[in-house]
């Protein structure tokens, strides 16, 4: 699976930053369910993640020349603003709160960190995008905690394979994330 | 030399003992340090995630229209999601509306070309939920004593046109019991056993009769085994409430 070139990104954020709406359209195909998702996570309520969302895509139509593509990747600068969005939300709701007693059964546990929410979300995707063994492989070190040579005896495979499998879903995971969480230095 | 870059990875899982060597190297190594730590966190991240990752959840077509309409944009047109996964179809859908069909199209050719390109969480189309027809998902919140449990519900109808409701939960605690999906009254004075988890999922028909609009609350409970007693343990793992 081939990233998208720089060209396509480039392009997609020219069209952007020129006021062209389909970029904003093409922008909220692509990300806007995770940001909903994001949001919906974080606010465990359907309406105010919708809120959220509208607010998110508003937010960066309106604010599109404060965007600086030297600085970080789009989708970055959408999940901080998401992030903010979301921030704003618990906050007018411990407002709300304060004035109006929650129901007896509804329990508020503490609300998870958006960018915490979002890299689960990016990286549980991203393996689910990696090919069949390279899967197995990161699946059994993650989450039934084999070493690299349990695993290769498992699976039947030199214990060199393991380990370079290991390194590079690491890394895909690593760079995927980053594309979404990173401002890049200034 | 830098620290064999498999080293590191193993390093990051937790696999290996440091050797000496490495140890001296890395902790001299500002840039073997900080590959380490990026590589930690990706494995604390991973390791973090639960089913509920694995699903992205879109907002209802709706929103697209608001936020068309709130901005003003000139071309406002509905595009619903559900265009998105048949390229042709939308066309020969609408022969009549031609600036409707034109831009149906280009958004179905972004969305392939988005997909071949494997760009974007958004574009995933396949793992994106549609809303359902009934009601939207809720999210079920944990239970102070369950920390880092949640879940979804949502009433849905099945193929024979009978309510339904989709659990899935996922907790960090393993299973001491079994897990009982309850539906109750909002003062959660009366509760309804509507059936067993099956795993970390299950689908509950709503008996004909029962309206779930007076039963709005669902909680997940967990169970001894043998499950002696018909009333609700006490034990309540998430909970939430239908928008019904
Ligand atoms: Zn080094």
């Amino acid at each position: 699976m081939t990233a998208p070139t720089d060209d396509e990104r480039d392009a997609l954020v020219a069209a952007f930053l020129s006021g062209d709406e389909t970029a904003l359209e093409s922008i909220y195909k692509r990300y806007s369910a995770l940001v909903y998702t994001v949001a919906y996570r974080s606010l465990g309520e359907v309406t105010e993640a919708e809120d959220v969302t509208q607010k998110v895509f508003v937010a960066a139509w309106t604010g599109r020349k404060n965007y600086q593509p030297a600085r970080a990747s789009l989708p970055a600068w959408l999940m901080g603003i998401t992030r903010n969005k979301i921030v704003d939300a618990h906050q007018a709701r411990s407002k709300q709160r304060r004035i109006r007693t929650e129901m007896a059964s509804q329990v508020e546990p503490a609300a998870p960190e958006p960018m915490d929410v979002a890299e689960r979300l990016i990286i549980a995707e991203e393996i689910a995008r990696l090919d069949k063994v390279p899967q197995e492989v990161l699946r059994l070190a993650f989450f039934e905690d084999l070493t690299h040579a349990q695993i290769a005896e498992r699976l039947q495979m030199p214990p060199g394979t393991v380990k370079s499998h290991i390194r590079r879903s690491l890394i895909k995971l690593k760079r995927r994330m980053e594309v979404f969480t990173d401002a890049y230095e200034s | 030399m830098h620290t064999n870059p498999e080293t590191l990875a193993l390093l990051a899982l937790g696999e290996l003992e440091t050797m000496p060597e490495d140890r001296h190297h890395i902790d001299g190594c500002p840039l073997c340090q900080a590959e380490l730590a990026e590589l930690t966190h990706v494995v604390d991240r991973a390791r973090q995630t639960t089913g509920e990752d694995a699903v992205l959840h879109a907002p209802s077509p709706e929103l697209w229209d608001r936020i068309q309409n709130e901005l003003e944009l000139s071309g406002a047109t509905s595009v619903p999601h559900q265009h998105l996964t048949a390229v042709g179809a939308g066309a020969a859908a609408n022969p009549g509306r031609t600036s409707r069909v034109r831009r149906t199209v280009s958004f179905a050719l972004a969305a392939a070309v988005l997909l071949a390109a494997g760009v974007g969480i958004g574009a995933n189309l396949n793992k994106v939920t549609a809303p359902p027809a009934a009601s939207k998902p809720v999210h079920l919140n944990a239970l102070p004593q369950w920390p880092g449990s949640g879940g979804t519900a949502v009433l849905t109808t099945d193929a024979q046109g009978h309510e339904v409701l989709q659990v899935s939960m996922s907790s960090p605690e393993p299973a001491t019991g079994r897990r009982e999906v309850w539906l109750s009254d909002v003062d959660a004075r009366h509760m309804r056993a509507m059936g067993y988890m099956d795993g970390n999922t299950g689908t509950f028909p709503i008996p004909e009769g029962m309206d779930v609009r007076k039963w709005p609350v669902i909680d997940i409970s967990e169970e001894p085994v043998p499950d002696t007693s018909p009333a609700h343990s006490g034990n309540s793992i998430v909970r939430g409430r239908l928008p019904v």
